[in-house]
């Protein structure tokens, strides 16, 4: 049977259901579709969910699940069934435009904040303003969370932008950090080590751990970056 | 209200839990004890639930003072507790009077020590868990590690907890089976294949199964970097981000491994030629630096039974206290 998804275990707690192998919007598309799909089924001994960029991982309970199993069974693999009866019902193509919102970052792109953005405009032999042009002329898609909390990995730059992370990594980049790698922006939200290019800063905060929701953006959304002056970021800070 | 003050800490004394659930996909790394299955033992060895906040505590000298009379339990290894002098042993419910001295100085073998305390540890709730976040510094104690002159608070103790303290008071001890016991001393870790084992090449495996593995002065609680023989991948495949998860053996450029640890992120790009299956975390928490250990396979269906055996283990003992205490 040509399933559009395959299912592997990537522990004994976890499983990955894979929809793709590229990074790119469709697939984007389809690992969305499955997540909401998935939101909405009866999942036994489910914990969580993490989307990637060509997966859905979902964890569950053993000790739930062993409830429901036959007896000696692998539990994996029932659970792999059950999930492959259930997926039969899934229409990839059932996009859920509950995203059509954009989402507006500031961004100050001038020298303090955009470490690398001269470095970049060198490496595509192209002037800086081009380089913020090109930047903030596409409407970006957050594909995943990771490496820090509240990490948007967002894609998919323009051509013409698509840049090699940087050859030593950063030990310190700075919070709100707005960096490119390969063909995919990100922003830092919190202080930490980093590889990507730095080209600007955004006064918002992605990570704020004193509220409730502490997360400014989620899996799915749509984002434009918006050019601001270095005047505007600091009338923002305060 | 009873307090443990902090006369010394060590290197690495953090507040934890069984980990934070429910926020991977926003960055958010599980986090809670590097073996879930002693601090919830240690816990249920003093009558609280198996997720309560426990110290765990690395091998490095650590002295505590009560302020009252309390029931503590030490489950794991790396350090010898006494308590005003005296040996104190482990893996069983421990009746401490107030005012009196607690010390984690004498190394013993093994590297984590989990200590819990009747009601449980009062700590810092930061999306749903106790366990320290160190990098953001949340959760936990003020999101950091214990340093000198902090002063725990525990909450009141269970009925169960209650009936302990004025039992063991008087020379009464309970101490669960011995084959319930896990065994901290084995150096042996068991795998399930990884989604990309395959790429492996035939030398890469056998060094794999044949070979020892050194934890060199590369690990935290993110991960652990493993020193052996160079493995080779049949052929070098780019890797797109994909989901790995506490246990998670990478295979990074240069051809060493990384086993990834409770504090893990959610995702990352290298080839995942394992899993350390869940049951061996305790021997994880156990290993310190300088350690040889030596891998084996088993079948997901094998790692899947062993992880529910301990599940059914905790469960027992946690049965058996009850019915001794209540």
């Amino acid at each position: 049977m040509n399933r559009p998804f395959h299912i592997y275990p990537l522990g004994e707690t976890a499983l990955t259901i894979e929809v793709g192998d590229e990074i790119s919007e469709a697939v984007q598309a389809k690992v969305l579709s499955l997540q909401h799909f998935l939101q909405q089924l009866y999942i036994p001994g489910f914990i969580e969910m993490v989307p990637a960029y060509c997966s859905v991982t979902v964890y569950y309970d053993l000790n739930e699940i062993v409830k429901k199993a036959p007896v000696n069974a692998c539990l994996f693999q029932w659970l792999q069934h059950y999930l492959e009866e259930q997926l039969s019902n899934w229409d990839t193509e059932h996009t859920f435009s509950s995203t059509t919102v954009i989402k507006e970052i500031p961004v100050c792109y001038d020298e303090p904040f955009g470490l690398d953005i001269k470095e970049v405009a060198d490496y595509h032999h192209l002037p800086v303003e081009k380089i913020i042009e090109l930047h903030t002329s596409t409407v970006y898609k957050v594909y995943m969370m990771g490496f820090s909390p509240g990490f948007p990995y967002m894609g998919i730059l323009p051509a013409s932008l698509i840049t090699p992370r940087k050859s030593s990594p950063r030990v310190r980049v700075p919070a709100g950090s707005v960096a490119i790698s390969g063909n995919q922006t990100g922003v830092y939200p919190i202080e930490s080590p980093g590889g990507w290019n730095i080209i600007g800063r955004t006064p918002l905060k992605l990570f704020d751990k004193a509220k409730d929701n502490p997360f400014l953006l989620n899996t799915g959304d749509s984002i434009k970056f918006i050019p601001i002056t270095q005047q505007q970021f600091e009338q923002w800070e305060k | 209200m009873g307090k443990i003050k902090l006369v010394q800490a060590g290197v690495q004394t953090t507040i934890q839990d069984n980990g934070r659930f429910g926020y991977q996909s926003y960055g958010i790394s599980v986090g809670g004890s590097m073996s879930v299955y002693l601090g919830s033992l240690a816990n249920i060895l003093v009558g609280n639930k198996p997720g309560m906040p426990v110290l765990e505590i690395v091998q490095s000298p650590n002295e505590f003072l009560t302020t009252d009379n309390c029931v503590v339990s030490f489950c794991g290894g790396g350090l010898t507790p006494t308590v005003n002098g005296q040996e104190l042993s482990v893996f069983e419910p421990v009746f401490i009077d107030s005012n009196s001295l607690i010390q984690l100085k004498k190394p013993a073998p093994g590297f984590r020590m989990y200590m819990a305390v009747e009601g449980g540890f009062k700590a810092d709730l930061f999306l749903n868990s106790y366990s320290t976040y160190l990098s953001i510094k949340a959760g936990g104690y003020e999101g950091r590690l214990l340093k000198k002159n902090d002063e725990l608070e525990y909450n009141e103790p269970s009925a169960i907890g209650l009936n302990m303290r004025s039992l063991l008071k008087y020379n009464f001890y309970f101490k669960p089976a011995v084959s319930l016991l896990p065994d901290i001393s084995s150096r042996t870790i068991r795998l399930i294949k990884g989604n990309e084992f395959d790429l492996l090449t035939s030398d890469a495996i056998e060094a794999l199964t044949n070979t020892a593995f050194k934890l060199g002065n590369d690990y935290n609680r993110m991960g652990y970097r493993l020193q052996g023989k160079v493995l080779e991948l049949k052929e070098r495949k780019e890797m797109i981000s994909t989901a790995v998860c506490k246990g998670t053996v990478q295979l990074v450029p240069g051809g060493q491994l990384i086993a990834l640890m409770a504090d893990c992120q959610a995702v990352g790009g290298y080839p995942r030629i394992a899993k350390i299956i869940e049951a061996d975390f305790i021997v994880c928490s156990q290993l310190k630096p300088g350690d040889e250990i030596n891998f084996s396979f088993v079948s997901l269906q094998e790692a899947e039974q062993l992880y529910l055996k301990q599940q059914q283990h905790l469960q027992l003992i946690q049965d058996t206290v009850a019915e001794t205490f209540s």
